[in-house]
């Protein structure tokens, strides 16, 4: 069909734990989205990832029905688990976490550039590279 | 329960650096509208999805990102926080763009169920009525219904494109028909051919998901007997041919299309094609002619229009 986008919505969500709590209530019930619909299709495609953050784009049609794509991990989970640490650090320009070498940070940026808004894969790797410093960890030069 | 939404404007490089924080300081979950995202997908030339660029200016050039905490877990300190690492961000090599901060509230409301208000009965053509399962309605006895839930697949009964078939098929169709929905979406043409006593009806759709929905609303509509599904490309999966065939898709497809759908065709068959928009009518309607179509009917609705058209005598 001749699908005009009336919105196109970027969420994080826990895999396999959609509910219409914020912020999937807040942010597809303003576009008439049938919510529950979408949780339950949610969790039934991403149950075996449980535990993790799946970002998900849901795209909204003129009639108020929707498709929506699952994205590769956020840029934050891939650095923690490359570093292999639980969680950054709340001041990261004073205390460091941890370690990251340029060659896993291109290797999260080839995983990810399929979502990424990057013209390369060394714009990506900066946005990496300047994500994971924002987490208190060095990136080795 | 109050949620506290936090929306900072920033840039799309930012953008995950910025929703790490928010999730740091205990958000419960986060949003990211991104103008780029939109801008990607328009500049895809294969998907059939399209956005006005009246919407996409609305968005301005700043990546929102939205953090839902609730009331429980914000206070100054967390905003402070978030004040102080959004200024960092620049001496980690990241563009923070305006990093402004705003503050608004949600009330809690029941999600679940608010959606439903978009949705009531509606009569879209001389007969067919198209009714959530949930809503009530008195039907005439000329009335019929057919029961959809909107969900993953597009055809909810709201859209002009979809409106206007029904009014062609409710013209057109004959008892005992054979009829293919190409392009099937929600499976709501097709459904509504087998209860305007079409004899036997194949929905095709290239997308699973369009399949299984169909599927299901075939079901629940008591139509399963009557209607089939088949996932594929209609040159593939069909080897039958119809009394009508409607392709509710868009002008580019239906073009290619009109070159193929008379071997679909019996004699004096009907071909319905709707999802044209408007500035592509003349088009779709010369290729119709050349391919040797007469054109029986051509209705317009908002910025759509649909085509009766076949080779035969006008039925």
């Amino acid at each position: 069909m001749a699908k005009k986008i009336t919105a196109m919505v970027k969420l994080q969500v826990n895999a396999g734990k959609a509910t219409p709590a914020p912020p999937i209530g807040p942010a597809l019930g303003q576009h008439g989205v049938n919510i529950m619909g979408f949780c339950k299709e949610f969790n039934e495609r991403t149950a075996k990832q449980v535990g993790l953050i799946i970002p998900v784009v849901i795209t909204v049609y003129q009639d108020r029905s929707f498709t929506f794509i699952l994205k590769t991990p956020p840029a934050s989970v891939l650095i923690k688990k490359a570093v292999g640490i639980e969680s950054g650090s709340g001041v990261p320009n004073k205390t460091k976490v941890g370690k990251i070498t340029k060659a896993k940070i291109r290797e999260i940026a080839e995983l990810k550039m399929p979502d990424l808004n990057a013209a390369s894969v060394e714009t990506a790797m900066s946005m990496i590279a300047g994500t994971a410093r924002s987490m208190g960890i060095v990136v080795e030069e | 329960m109050k949620y506290i939404e936090v929306k900072v404007l920033t840039t799309t490089e930012a953008s995950d650096a910025v929703s790490y924080m928010m999730y740091d300081l205990g958000a419960a979950g986060v949003v990211i509208e991104d103008p780029n995202d939109f801008k990607m997908l328009n500049q895809d030339e294969k998907s059939w999805d399209y956005i006005e660029d009246e919407l996409i200016q609305s968005l301005g050039e700043d990546a929102k990102v939205k953090g839902y905490f609730s009331e429980l877990d914000f206070s100054e300190v967390v905003l402070n926080e978030l004040k102080s690492r959004l200024a960092e961000l620049d001496s980690f090599g990241l563009d923070k763009g305006k990093a402004e901060i705003s503050l608004g509230e949600v009330h809690e409301e029941d999600w679940a169920t608010a959606w439903k208000q978009y949705y009531k009965p509606v009569k879209v053509g001389e007969k067919i009525v198209i009714k959530p399962t949930w809503e009530s309605y008195e039907a005439s006895e000329e009335d019929v219904i057919i029961e959809l839930d909107p969900g993953m697949a597009f055809g909810t009964g709201t859209h002009e494109t979809t409106v206007m078939c029904i009014k062609l098929i409710e013209k057109y169709i004959k008892p005992d028909n054979v009829v293919f929905d190409v392009g099937c979406g929600s499976g709501i043409l097709g459904i509504a051919a087998a209860k305007l006593d079409a004899e036997k009806v194949i929905c095709v759709d290239i997308e699973e998901v369009s399949c299984k929905v169909s599927r299901e609303n075939i079901q629940m509509n008591n139509v399963e007997n009557k209607v089939e599904v088949r996932c594929g490309n209609l040159l593939d999966v069909v080897k039958e041919k119809a009394d009508m065939i409607i392709a509710n898709i868009i002008a580019d497809v239906i073009i290619g299309f009109s070159e193929d759908v008379d071997k679909f065709l019996l004699e004096g068959g009907i071909f319905i094609s709707s999802g044209i928009i408007k500035d592509r009518r003349d088009e779709v309607i010369e290729k119709l002619v050349k391919e040797g179509f007469s054109i029986y009917e051509l209705l317009e609705m908002g910025e759509w229009c649909a085509i009766a058209s076949g080779k035969g005598i006008n039925a």
